[in-house]
């Protein structure tokens, strides 16, 4: 059967109940980030609690730009939220990296979807962005406002490195939670009559 | 069915704002929080939510709002002034941090929130040629954040009964299953109200090609005007 190739209403729809869902347990996972120490740790455990609500997304996302649409739409919440341009650049990139590698996979082969997941998560990293590109004026910032020790933690757990290693991170939690997500799929969704 | 951003007509407001400029303040003041000073610009901008909060009548958010934000900017000034353990320093920069930088904004959004009806969000983004694609999904998200949040509570009282909280002995066992026991029925059960959810919007023409109208009043007047000035000032301020 032929495949209807334009969102409409529906699909828009779907982006925002997914959008919600995919935020929220963002938001409360990050909670964790206060304390420094447990900051690289999240970046592994992000995509794999977001890998849930997203995999299930990608059952009902199988046209081309749903996909970019929702990356989008977190980073203009991002921006809004205070992260300034680069929460916009990070996510639309990585959007469509994801688009991609979906594509490619013909939205069904478990391998591809999985590796889009991963490059999806990569938007995380606009939250540790401005420590890396602005970086000592972002730092002198945390100094004043939350103080020396906080500051302290923050460079010894968060060097220049960590930026790659963070997208590695990620891209490890993305193949992980893809996994999860695709079995929670089969467990529960799947028997639910959700997919 | 009961619609989030309620339209309460009856509630007796001393102004009404236009969703633009509540967009636009909600910009600055967000925006402002991560400039770190400490000045009379920073309460002021501050002060701003809550004075919207108060003319919305959500005086109990206010009051809340107030205590917390003295309560920080007493944490603020002892801070580096005393060392402390780890525990207390992470408690410290939780108060700090969040109720400083955040609440202010986060206030905003729930003015915003509550005082915004989806016609009149609708209305106005279509007045500034917002393409569909992004209003729709927005107005969807931000009709299920309570739902999110009363269906969680819901499911979490109901997993007590079944001795799955955090802390408890069968939660140590296994913390994946906690996040199997809570997460799962919570997009099980805000999926399904979302399909009908999105079969009622279908049904009333959100997807019909015809351009939309609406009934809800949208314009800039006075109080608009007064406000963006007052904060536009207090932002500059700020940066500068």
């Amino acid at each position: 059967m032929e495949r209807s190739t334009r969102i409409n209403t529906k699909d828009l729809i779907n982006i925002g109940i997914y959008l919600a869902i995919y935020f929220v347990i963002i938001f409360v996972v990050g909670m964790l980030n206060t304390i420094p120490i447990l900051y690289p740790i999240l970046f592994l455990i992000w995509p794999i609690v977001g890998g849930i609500p997203f995999m299930l997304f990608l059952t009902k996302a199988q046209k081309p730009g749903m996909v970019f649409i929702m990356a989008i739409l977190i980073g203009l919440i991002c921006f809004v939220f205070g992260y300034s341009w680069m929460a916009i650049a990070a996510c639309s990139i990585s959007g469509l990296l994801a688009e991609f590698f979906l594509k490619a996979g013909d939205y069904k082969k478990f391998k591809y979807i999985a590796l889009s997941y991963s490059v999806f998560s990569f938007w995380i990293i606009t939250f540790a962005l401005p420590i890396w590109v602005i970086g000592d004026t972002y730092i002198a910032g945390i100094r004043q406002s939350v103080g020396d020790q906080y500051a302290d933690g923050l460079l010894t757990y968060m060097p220049g490195w960590m930026a790659f290693a963070g997208l590695a991170l990620l891209f490890v939690g993305g193949i992980l939670g893809a996994l999860l997500g695709s079995k929670m799929l089969k467990k529960h969704f799947i028997k639910a009559g959700i997919v | 069915m009961e619609v989030f951003l309620s339209t309460d007509e009856r509630k007796k407001r001393a102004f009404r704002l236009d969703p633009r400029t509540k967009l636009l303040i909600m910009v600055m003041v967000s925006s402002v929080m991560f400039e770190y000073d400490i000045t009379i610009f920073f309460f002021g901008l501050a002060v701003v939510p809550l004075v919207l909060l108060v003319n919305n009548q959500q005086y109990k958010l206010s009051v809340i709002y107030c205590g917390l934000f003295l309560l920080a900017v007493y944490t603020y000034t002892l801070q580096n002034a005393v060392q402390v353990n780890q525990i207390a320093n992470a408690l410290f920069v939780l108060l700090s941090s969040l109720v400083l930088r955040l609440f202010p904004m986060f206030m905003m959004g729930a003015y915003i929130v509550t005082s915004t009806t989806v016609s009149e969000f609708v209305a106005s983004m279509e007045r500034m040629h917002v393409s569909k694609v992004i209003v729709i999904p927005l107005c969807v998200m931000f009709r299920f954040l309570p739902t999110i949040r009363e269906e969680s509570v819901s499911i979490k009282h109901a997993m007590c009964i079944r001795d799955i909280q955090f802390g408890t002995k069968r939660f140590w066992v296994n913390p994946l299953s906690f996040l199997e026991y809570r997460i799962i029925p919570l997009i099980t059960s805000v999926v399904k109200i979302g399909d009908e959810l999105s079969a009622a919007a279908l049904t009333r023409g959100l997807g019909s090609p015809v351009p939309r109208t609406s009934i809800a009043k949208i314009g800039f007047g006075l109080f608009d005007v007064v406000f963006l000035i007052i904060t536009m000032i207090l932002f500059i301020g700020l940066l500068f």
